[in-house]
């Protein structure tokens, strides 16, 4: 059962995790000299900060492929306050992931596990506010305990771009590059432990289109820097304020 | 599951022996394919990538219908080996399902007709490499990547983490050392000083140890516990021998 084998790479689900949600958080554009007015150019550029924060909830449907061919078709949820859920489905098999605002559980199939299991923290992908954070951290950042710095300019892929640190309420860090002259964000860095090594998850955001005045990336690429293979994600249908039943992001008793 | 959601599920699972089912678990997750087994506790369901034994426990109820696994299957069995076109739409169909072993199948189909195919190429994770199709792995050597546990890395990559797990045994050794170290100087104290309380000789009558053994009667106690602590010492039975 080596399709099965391969398809349980857990470095494959962990990457996918964060990569969906790191897309949702993404935020927008330009080369101000705050941070202040990077973040207000930002959220500008993303639809606006009433737009944003009026969202109440949001699934996200498309599919990722791995850099070998195989594809699989992921729903991503999210709902104040910070309710998450990731459902992705390879080979007719769908493996689910979610965190209730408090804690984060799984079912894995594809990993021989058929019971919902309660994730340690550090398994958690979406266990970061962030991540769970419908409208993104960048908006409200200092009422929600973030701090934001700049940290330096950068060039991604040819564009310049403004270096944001974003030190999350809790600790953990996030680099958020906004192209001076979108303002979106284009890429995000994240670093992790993998198998107690620490590496630096990049995710790209491009196709950015409006979905009722608010701007989401489609098309967005993972990889772990330095590393060849990458994952890509393609966004097919992003629905928003849906109606999700609260019940599906606590873990079954 | 309770007893009479076993017996629902072992008749819908004896009502359907060859048919395609959805095997819903709990917390929304699911296993589609064809039940190809079942015992009393499982499950054996054929994904079309191998077979996934589930246990019935996990299993909330099962839908039946025809799965894309079967529809794929039926659709293949239908098409010409050199039906180009036919196996790439059918390809397409398939990975659009997520059914990527299936696609990948309709696809090698494909590149065994046109070789050079870009699609099917890419659709079979082939990279176009000095104007060659090579899988990833020989690109990812090509380019000086070296798998390490599964993973692709550079050298360098792969030479820093064994670095670090070296010097993170040795700071393990290290710290064992030294707590064992600890431990041992912990337990040469607490014996010293049970030693010291046991010894009812030692403190403010130690000044009668020279009338008790001034070394002239060679080896042997020099202390007697018997002996009453106020008393004055006694007279040395070595003297009464020698009277």
């Amino acid at each position: 059962m080596s399709g099965l084998a391969a398809a349980g790479r857990p470095l494959w689900a962990l990457a996918l995790l964060g990569a969906l949600v790191t897309a949702c958080s993404s935020p927008a554009p330009s080369s101000p000299p705050s941070v202040d007015e990077i973040v207000a150019a930002n959220l500008a550029a993303r639809g606006g900060k009433e737009r944003l924060q009026a969202l109440r909830s949001i699934r996200q449907t498309g599919t990722v492929t791995e850099s070998d061919g195989r594809v699989a078709h992921v729903v991503r949820e999210i709902q104040r306050p910070g309710l998450f859920r990731l459902e992705f489905t390879y080979q007719g098999t769908t493996s689910v992931f979610a965190n209730d605002g408090k804690d984060g559980w799984q079912i894995a199939p594809l990993q021989g596990q058929f019971e919902p299991q309660a994730m340690p923290p550090e398994a958690d992908a979406a266990g970061g506010a962030d991540q769970r954070d419908v409208e993104g951290p960048l908006v409200d950042w200092r009422k929600k305990g973030h701090v934001v710095e700049l940290a330096g300019r950068e060039s991604v892929a040819g564009a310049k771009t403004d270096k944001l640190k974003v030190v999350l309420r809790g600790g953990a860090v996030r680099y958020d590059y906004v192209d001076a002259a979108s303002h979106m964000v284009v890429r995000s860095d994240v670093p992790r432990l993998v198998r107690g090594h620490r590496v630096e998850l990049q995710s790209t955001f491009s196709d950015f289109r409006k979905v009722s005045g608010i701007v989401f990336p489609y098309h967005i690429e993972i990889h772990i820097k330095d590393r060849p293979e990458i994952l890509k994600v393609a966004v097919e249908r992003i629905e928003l304020n849906p109606e999700l039943d609260q019940a599906s992001f606590r873990m079954p008793r | 599951m309770c007893r009479c959601q076993v017996i629902a599920l072992a008749l819908a699972l004896a009502a359907t022996p060859a048919l395609g089912d959805v095997l819903h678990l709990k917390g929304g997750g699911r296993v589609t394919g064809e039940i190809v087994g079942e015992t009393e506790a499982a499950v054996t369901v054929d994904i079309g990538a191998g077979k996934m034994t589930v246990p019935k426990s996990s299993v909330v109820r099962v839908e039946t219908s025809t799965s894309p696994l079967q529809k794929y299957r039926a659709q293949a069995a239908s098409l010409a080996p050199g039906d180009v076109e036919g196996w790439r739409k059918l390809g397409r169909w398939a990975a659009a399902q997520g059914l990527s072993l299936q696609a990948r199948e309709a696809f090698t189909r494909v590149k065994a007709a046109v070789p050079n195919d870009p699609e099917a190429n890419q659709a079979l994770g082939l990279v176009l490499l000095n104007g060659h199709w090579v899988t990833e792995k020989e690109s990812f050597v090509a380019h000086g990547f070296v798998q390490f546990e599964g993973e692709w890395m550079m050298p360098a990559e792969r030479q820093a983490i064994l670095g670090e797990r070296q010097a993170g045994e040795e700071a393990d050794r290290q710290a064992l050392d030294a707590q064992i170290q600890a431990e041992q100087a912990e337990r040469a104290e607490q014996k010293s000083r049970e030693a010291a309380e046991r010894d009812i000789w030692n403190g403010p009558l130690d000044q009668n140890r020279a009338d008790w053994d001034n070394g002239i009667y060679g080896y042997g106690p020099t202390y007697w516990p018997a002996q009453p602590l106020t008393q004055p010492a006694s007279p040395r039975p070595a003297a009464r021998r020698r009277q």
